[in-house]
Parts: C-alpha cells; structure tokens; sequence
C-alpha cells in the first residue's frame, strides 16, 4: 500500500507536471504567434485602418497641394483659403515676401495682396504657373498631420507699363497639413525661393532679382504681412544652395511645432 | 497459512506496482505526446495570425510605392543641395550601380567600395566643396511609373526629369570670352531599380538616360551632340556634375544622378578623367545597354530608353530592359 501510494502521489506529480509543461509550451507557441503582429482581431483591424486611411492622405494631400496652385494660376482666392485649415490654431503661410500668421491674416494675403479672381483688368496678360514636382509626403504615424515638400518650376508672366514681361520662377514648396472634420487642410505653407530671372537671361548670371522682402515691391505697393520672412534664399553665382530650405520631412509620429515649415 | 497469505499479499503488492509503474509509463507517454502536440496545435493559429489578409498585402504594396517615389525624391533633393547620398542606395545587395548614358558607363558599387574610411573622406570633401558657391543643380521627378514586382522583393520606376544647372566660375573651363558661371538646361529621363534592405527600400540600380544639354540661352535643338550636350567643348569639359566626386568616367556637364558618378566611385573633386580606382574591369554582359543619346534634329527619339516598367513578378536581368 506503501508503494501504491507513493505511485498514485508520483503519477500525479507527472500528470500535472507533463499538462503544465504541455499548456506552456501551448501558451509559448501562441505568445509568439502574436508577436508580430501583436494584436487582437479588432487591434489589426484598426491598425489596417490607420494604413489605409495614411495612404488615401498621401493621395489627398498630393491633391490639396496641386489644387492650389491650380487655384493660384487662375487667381481664384476664395477657392485658395478654403484649402487652410479653418479653425486649427496657427494657420499660417509664408510667400517670399512675408510671413501671414493665423487665418485672418491668410485671407488678407490672398484678398489684399494677390490679384483677384474678378478683376480681369489687372489680370489681362498675367499667366503665374507653379507647378508640384519631386514629392516627398510623409503622413504621422498617428494619421493626424502630415508635411510634404515638392520642388516647383515656374513660369511668371505679367504685363509692366504696357510691357510684356516674362520670367522663369522656381521655387520649392513645404507644407504642413491637418485633418479637420475628416478632410486635409494646409496647415502651414512656406514658399521657398530658388530663382526669378527674366526667361532670356541665365540663372548664373547676377544680379539676380532677389526672393525676399523687396520682391512684395513688384506685386503691390504695399503689403498685408505681419512680419518678414525667415527665409530669403535666391540663387547667383556667390551664393551656396542651403540643404534645409525646407528640410526633409522624416517619418515621424506626432507632429512637432519645431520642424514646422 | 500465513506464509501463503502474506506471500499472495507480496504477489499483489508486487502486482499493484507494476500496475503503477505501468499507469506512470503511459502518463509519461502521454505527457511527452501532450509537448509534442501542443506546439502542433498552436502552430495552425500562428500560421492563422501571420497570414496576411488580400487588404494587407494590397496596403504593403501601396505603401511601398509611396516609399519608392519618397525614396527617388530624397535623391534629387539631396542632389540639389549636394549632400550625400549614399544611405539612400544598396549597397549591401550585390551589382548596385549607377549608370550614366551621357558617359555610356556604368559604376559597379559594392559595399567594399563604400567602406567607412572612403565614405569619410567623401564626406568631407563633399562638406569642404560645399562652400564653393554658384552651383545650382537641379533635376526634377516627373511622370512616374512605378511596379512593384508580384514577390514583393523588388521594384522598377521610370521618370521624365527636366533639370537645369549651373557651375561655380573655374569648375567648368569657358571659352574665350564667355563668362564662366554659365546656366544649362539638363533634361533627361531615368530608370531605377529597387530593393529593401533591413526593412527599408533602397536605390539598386539608377540609369541616367540623357536628353539634351544646351546653355541657357541655346535651343536644343541647335545643340553640338559631341559636347556633352552643347555645352562647352568635351576637350575641356566640366568634371562631374557633384561637386567633390570626379565623374570616373568621361568629363561631362553631369546630368541628373550619373552626374559626378556614383557614389562611392572614388573620383577625386574636381578631376574629371577616369578615377575608377581599386575597381575591376566590369563584365558588360552584366550591366544595361549604356548609349549616348542626346537630341539633334535628324536623332530618332528612342523608345526604349527607358522602357516604362510593365508589371513583373519577380526581378530578371535583362540587358535590353535593365536600368
């Protein structure tokens, strides 16, 4: 009897030993099976979301920003503001002439300080293309803002004295974006300077006409900006091309004011 | 009677051991089959879980061209303001290259040719000719067609990239009496192959495919095709387009990507005649059909250069259609 229970108490001792190691090995196997991706059901789904939704905003953005300046070219500026963002703090746009900081003062930069839309007078003989090329978007990781930058070749046409007047513009664009009520709005937008030259003289040659406050001097005689611009970059023959004018827009999580353009 | 009772009580004792014993070998059988088994069972719901829904195949595969296109805008960008390039390319995957038309070679790079020492010393030439100014670069991205082959594992893009340039004063030799800071117009196309490298998509192959060349102020099609472009003549043609790399090949104005070579092509700054140091002789039957062709008006537009990726499923090398 001795023996036979000291067998039962040993049987037990495997059996729970032999099915703890077994439900290990089990909870192992499927530990590691949801490693990656460690999600529940409803976890991949949304996390399938968020990609999904991060991809469309590329596309959106990419639309947003080539829709201004489409806008821009045929000065339709009430179509242009409803591109910013509407009632997120710090809209704001910086042209080559000045800084425009919250969204009353964007809509005086285009209501005040571009040509309109229904003034055909002034606008006989203006053609001002820019156009989007070379995008690198980045969308955060959390889906809620995005920054793109695009280099822009450029054509500038206008009619001087009664003198046609006929200029290559280049320049490059970067700009912030937020989401607000499910569509992508431009957050901030700062127009970089590469080059203004009349289209039958070079780039190289100097002096150049210049990308900075003084360039507010051949739009309009006075001008709505609140402050100068942070950026005044022009291309000649004794200047050296900055590399982060605008920076590059790095994959990122959350947005941050401090690598806002 | 008592040594017969006590010695059936011995009997089955015994008989109850065995019993036991017997009853612990099949819980041991029966535990080791459970260690087995379990895993077995797991296995099937961690196939379950990593099995990746048509959705998310469809979102890695947009994701990775958005990636791609990212990835070739960061070059040019980079190439604008003359910074280095050299994380943005494969390196570490066998037969990375650079090939540029206009110098009908291409630049093998392998990841010994990018050694740390070499990529210092690049660096810091690179850093040292930054200061020169008047160097204008700049080759843009447009339509793009870009394949990401069915395995996933690599992708073809092609782009039609209008550019213009301009060279600090002394880097690009002017004839008698033209000024030396001279503005170009650079047009080319491009072809670029990809793969991913530690999770991430890098730059395999680029091929720059040259259209024309031409001052500022010259049409292209009045253009000298032997002067790399209509640029100055090729006798004292500029060095590659990058400052602080040679061309390592034929001096050349430097169109978009080819222009300066390769990265890591160890050409010294300013030197524009063959620096292919430490390089073998590349086996051309391993390399894309590399032809100088730039507009004249009596030049055929080629079609084939490049080919726009047409979908593929797995990545083959092919002369012919090769970037």
């Amino acid at each position: 009897m001795e023996i036979s229970g000291n067998s039962s108490a040993v049987r037990g001792v495997v059996l729970s030993g032999m099915m703890g190691a077994a439900a290990l090995l089990f909870l192992f196997s499927s530990a590691s099976a949801q490693t990656k991706p460690a999600q529940s059901g409803s976890d991949r789904q949304a996390s399938l979301t968020l990609r999904l939704d991060r991809l469309q905003a590329v596309r959106d953005v990419q639309n947003l920003m080539s829709r201004y300046t489409y806008y821009q070219s045929a000065a339709m500026q009430d179509e242009t503001i409803a591109l910013f963002a509407q009632h997120t703090p710090g809209t704001r746009v910086e042209m080559l002439w000045g800084v425009y900081d919250g969204l009353d003062s964007v809509k005086k930069c285009y209501k005040l300080d571009h040509l309109q839309h229904s003034d055909l007078k002034k606008r006989a003989g203006v053609m001002q293309i820019d156009t989007l090329t070379t995008p690198i978007i980045q969308v955060a990781g959390d889906g809620k803002t995005a920054k793109g930058v695009w280099m822009s070749p450029g054509l500038d046409s206008t009619v001087v004295d009664g003198k046609p007047s006929a200029k290559w513009a280049w320049t490059k664009y970067g700009a912030d974006f937020v989401k607000e009520d499910g569509a992508w709005k431009i957050w901030h937008l700062h127009i970089y300077g590469i080059f203004l030259t009349d289209y039958h003289k070079s780039w190289a040659d100097g002096p150049q006409l210049k990308y900075d406050a003084s360039y507010a001097g051949l739009i309009g005689p006075q001008m709505h900006n609140d402050r100068p611009p942070t950026t005044s970059w022009t291309f000649s023959a004794d200047t050296v091309f900055p590399d982060d004018q605008p920076s590059i827009p790095q994959p990122y999580q959350t947005f941050d004011e401090k690598t806002a353009y | 009677m008592e040594n017969s009772a006590c010695h059936e009580r011995c009997l089955k004792e015994k008989k109850d051991s065995m019993t036991e014993l017997r009853a612990v070998r099949r819980m041991l059988l029966c535990g080791l089959c459970l260690c087995f088994v379990a895993p077995l069972v797991a296995l099937p719901a961690r196939a379950q879980s990593q099995k990746k829904s048509r959705e998310e195949i469809t979102i890695e595969r947009l994701e990775a061209i958005h990636e791609i296109e990212n990835l070739m805008s960061e070059y040019y960008w980079m190439h604008a303001s003359d910074q280095m390039k050299d994380y943005l390319m494969a390196y570490h995957t066998p037969g990375a290259r650079v090939t540029n038309d206009l110098h009908e070679q291409s630049m093998v790079q392998t990841e010994k040719n990018t050694s740390a020492k070499q990529g210092l010393d690049r660096d810091a030439r690179r850093i040292e000719m930054r200061s020169s100014p008047g160097f204008l670069h700049v080759h843009l991205e447009a339509s793009p067609v870009i394949e990401l082959a069915a395995d996933g594992n690599s992708a073809r893009g092609s782009w039609i990239s209008p550019g213009l340039e301009a060279d600090p004063p002394g880097m690009k030799p002017a004839p008698a009496g033209q000024r030396t800071t001279v503005g170009y117009w650079a047009w080319a196309k491009l072809g670029a192959e990809f793969v991913k490298e530690n999770g991430q998509w890098r730059i395999w192959h680029l091929h720059v495919y040259s259209l024309f060349m031409t001052p500022y102020d010259q049409s292209w099609a009045e253009a000298d095709p032997n002067s790399e472009g209509g640029g100055p003549p090729a006798s004292s043609g500029p060095p590659g387009g990058s400052r602080g790399q040679g061309s390592g090949g034929a001096a050349g104005a430097g169109a978009p990507g080819g222009s300066g070579g390769p990265p890591g092509s160890g050409g010294s700054p300013g030197a524009g005649g063959p620096q292919q140091e430490e390089e073998a002789p590349l086996d051309k039957s391993t390399l894309p059909i590399s032809e100088k062709w730039l507009y004249t008006p009596t030049a055929v537009y080629p079609d084939a250069k490049p080919l726009p990726p047409a979908p593929y499923d797995t990545y083959q090398f092919d002369r012919s259609t090769s970037y």
